[in-house]
């Protein structure tokens, strides 16, 4: 779909260049990480996000550029990590639900059906679920507290707020659980990966794992982790061989780093 | 009758049992120390043996310091059958068993009784006349899947010499031996045994392998050669050796066990690393090869894994065949196929395991090599492909779209670094749980409040308390110091304020006989009008010297009594 052609590769190097001699501020990191990626040089624009994210952190949509620059590089794995991640922290960022939808139909990615509680929770971001949830909690418990401590009796008007924070608490109930429940999923790292009886080493083999499968993880046990896989195998894996769907981190490095 | 008289005979030799005779001599008679000796051992039956003894060298006994060898048989007629075994008498002098075994036969077993011999002591002063073969193993605990390395001392004695040796094998089920290895090149370098020069000593290395815990016996067995010195010539001969010791053998400790150790146990250091190319282009495979050195079971060693990573594919170590290797070092070579362009770093090999001396698990390293990786990362996907099935119009939407998703307008703005919430449900969750305890703190307290609102007595009762102990006090402080007035004055303050909320008045308006009738079952109404005039009595009818430290105990009882109704 795209191409790349002799001008916009030049234009690239002058700006690759003019970033290296100006010390690469985030401004022009991002538009060179952009023009990159619209290159085709994922490669770059990995480089650039990355650098960016340690400068200023992450966001949403820089999570769901490096995840379309990873899945472009073959790295199945780690775009799906950047696209859940995306999605942990704007539920409704269409790059990263469309990147999880290719990756889903055409890429052959395993990724567990979402109960109808998490469907529910995708209305809201995690956190405002979260706030939703304890400030309708509060507002009823302090409610029916506060006058008591003052000693008064309850009004009409506290009456209907303790109505409205009972309903709130009740809708935002779901969207929290659901919330709670999406955080226990991991990605697949590793592309040579087995889900095994046992939590041992020599574990018997159950069934294949796909870099880039989403599975949702229970309890940790002796470095495993016992997981259950879209179609509802439970078995266990190494913890070193999945990474959690939530974070604010790029995705971790596989390669073995020396010792300090 | 005749068919029965035929039965019979037929099972006649089934249901008897045959006699066996059993007589043992050892040759010589008198046995000096280390000294070889030959045993006789002949069976006399009342039946055919039916063929030759079948296992007799693995039914014989292996002792520490009596080796024996089963050196052959002869039948003689009238059924009779000698074994003949060769052994070499202990060092230690006086009277020695060798057990009793089962010799077995083709048609039947025959037990062997236990042999008793005497070894006289040599001279002192008598130089070691005996070639002997000596077992130097660590005295330790030892590990199951290590490598034990154990020596046999071959010592010549003074009148014969070693040439050689063999068969040396281990015949303990939980003890796994390898193939003898015979020093000569280190023959010089070896520690000779105490009083022993180099120069009269072999030695033979022997690797064995203990494989399960407990106390385990090593059984060694073997031949040397020895040649002996006589008038006629030399005379050659071979002479069996054995070891029996018993050995401690524990499994690796679970506790503190990395989950890559693959079952080393010894003592390792990182040898060198090597790379077959520290310039390729992408996708271009290039060999890493690491190197271990040190005393351990490296046979037994698995080949660190190095799993695949986001800079590198890694295929599977290649070791090199046993045969090819050298016995302290084995070589991994892993092919790595770099995925991205730039400077790289290989990964780094670790490899854990278990040393025996320190008792702890340790891990080398090897160190990561730089590589400077050419080209360009391939496009290998494309993200959004357009369904070509879709209706028409469509395509140009799904196109569009696709577009725009594949061209992020920007990554700018509403970054955090901050994890959600439930990131960290624990730190949620207690912020929570506290705020809802000094909710709960609040409600309790003002529950209270609310309570002894409604009922002021007890507080009244409460206040009476402190105000008649803290009298109490004062009285108690002017009977010390004998002051009268000071104690008349604490003796009706404490009166007052402890009958003050009996009879739900101010407590300086209370007079005596308000108390009494407050309190009619106070034992002492005298002492207590009596304190009270000495109290009271400047105010209304002059000074009063009356002496009331005597009814301090009086008083005293008065207010224990008011402080029990109080607090009742």
């Amino acid at each position: 779909m795209l191409k790349t052609n002799g001008g916009s590769a030049m234009r690239i190097m002058l700006i690759l260049l003019a970033g290296i001699a100006s010390g690469a501020p985030a401004q022009n990191r991002d538009t060179v990480a952009r023009e990159a990626y619209l290159a085709g040089d994922s490669a770059t624009a990995l480089e650039n996000w990355s650098a960016l994210v340690a400068e200023e952190g992450v966001s949403a949509a820089r999570l769901s550029a490096m995840g379309n620059a990873e899945w472009r590089l073959g790295r199945r794995g780690r775009a799906m990590v950047c696209w859940e991640r995306a999605l942990s922290l704007d539920a409704s960022d269409p790059v990263a639900r469309a990147g999880i939808i290719h990756a889903t139909s055409l890429g052959g990615i395993e990724r567990p059906r979402p109960t109808w509680q998490e469907q529910y929770a995708s209305a809201l971001n995690p956190d405002s679920w979260t706030v939703l949830a304890v400030l309708s909690f509060w507002i009823l418990v302090l409610t029916w507290a506060w006058p008591r401590l003052r000693g008064k009796k309850l009004t009409d008007t506290h009456h209907k707020l303790l109505l409205s924070a009972f309903t709130l608490l009740v809708l935002s109930m779901p969207g929290a659980w659901g919330t709670w429940t999406g955080r226990d999923r991991a990605i697949v790292r590793l592309t040579e990966e087995n889900l095994k009886l046992t939590p041992t080493a020599l574990g018997e083999y159950l069934a294949p794992l796909a870099e880039g499968d989403v599975v949702r993880t229970q309890r940790h046990l002796n470095g495993h982790i016992r997981v259950e896989l879209s179609g509802g195998q439970v078995g266990w894996v190494r913890e070193e061989a999945v990474e959690s769907a939530w974070g604010i981190t790029p995705p971790r490095s596989l390669d073995t780093p020396a010792q300090p | 009758m005749r068919r029965i008289c035929t039965w019979l005979w037929l099972l006649v030799p089934l249901l008897s049992h045959a006699a066996d005779t059993v007589a043992t001599k050892i040759t010589p008679d008198t046995l000096g120390p280390g000294e070889p000796f030959r045993m006789e051992i002949t069976v006399t039956s009342s039946d055919d043996f039916a063929g030759p003894v079948l296992r007799i060298a693995s039914e014989l006994p292996v002792l520490e310091f009596i080796p024996l060898r089963f050196s052959g048989q002869r039948f003689s007629a009238g059924n009779t059958c000698t074994l003949l075994i060769s052994g070499v008498a202990p060092e230690a002098p006086g009277e020695h068993r060798i057990p009793g075994f089962t010799a077995t036969f083709a048609v039947r077993k025959v037990e062997i009784p236990e042999t008793r011999f005497f070894v006289k002591a040599n001279k002192a002063g008598t130089p070691q006349g005996f070639a002997k073969a000596v077992l130097d193993m660590p005295d330790r605990t030892f590990y199951v899947g290590e490598t034990i390395r154990a020596l046999i001392h071959f010592n010549h004695g003074t009148t014969e010499r070693i040439t050689g040796f063999y068969g040396i094998e281990s015949r303990s089920e939980s003890i796994k031996s390898r193939s003898t290895v015979i020093n000569r090149d280190q023959e010089d370098a070896i520690e000779p045994v105490a009083g022993l020069t180099p120069e009269n000593t072999k030695a033979a290395a022997i690797e064995l392998t203990p494989t399960q815990a407990g106390e385990v016996d090593v059984r060694l067995t073997g031949m040397m050669f020895v040649e002996t010195n006589q008038g006629a010539g030399q005379l050659n001969r071979d002479r069996p050796f054995s070891f029996a010791r018993k050995i401690k053998v524990a499994h690796v400790p679970e506790k503190g066990r990395p989950a890559d150790w693959n079952g080393a146990v010894g003592s390792l250091v990182a040898g060198p690393v090597s790379l077959s190319n520290a310039k390729p282009g992408i996708g271009e495979p290039i060999t890493l090869s690491v190197t271990v050195t040190g005393s351990a079971n490296l046979d037994r060693v698995l080949a660190p894994e190095v799993p695949h990573g986001d800079l590198w594919d890694v295929m599977p170590a290649n070791d090199k065949p046993r045969t090819m290797r050298k016995d302290s070092q084995r070589t991994f070579s892993y092919t790595l196929t770099p995925r991205m362009p730039g400077n790289l770093k290989t990964p780094a090999v670790r490899l854990s395991f278990f040393n025996p001396e320190t008792k702890a698990y340790e891990r080398i390293e090897f160190a990561p090599q730089d590589v400077t990786v050419t080209g360009q990362a391939p496009e290998k996907v494309e993200l959004v492909a357009i369904d070509p099935a879709a209706a028409i119009g469509a395509t140009e939407k799904a196109a569009q779209r696709a577009t725009e998703l594949l061209n992020p307008s920007t990554t700018e703005g509403n970054t955090r670094t901050r994890p959600n919430l439930l990131a960290q449900p624990y730190t949620l969750l207690w912020s929570q749980l506290g705020l809802l305890g000094i909710l709960a703190g609040a409600l309790i307290w003002s529950a209270r409040r609310d309570w002894l609102n409604r009922h002021p007595e007890i507080l009244r009762r409460r206040t009476a308390l402190v105000a008649l102990r803290k009298a109490r006090r004062l009285l108690r402080k002017a009977e010390r110091a004998g002051d009268n007035d000071a104690h008349a004055h604490a003796g009706v303050m404490a009166l007052r304020a402890g009958a003050a909320p009996l009879v739900e008045a101010t407590d300086v308006a209370l007079t005596a006989e308000d108390i009494l009738r407050a309190m009619p079952e106070l034992v002492t109404p005298a002492s207590i009008r009596a304190i009270f005039r000495r109290a009271d009595g400047t105010r209304f009818g002059g000074t009063m010297t009356a002496e009331t430290l005597n009814l301090h105990g009086d008083i005293e009882r008065c207010l224990k009594q008011m402080e029990d109704r109080l607090c009742a």
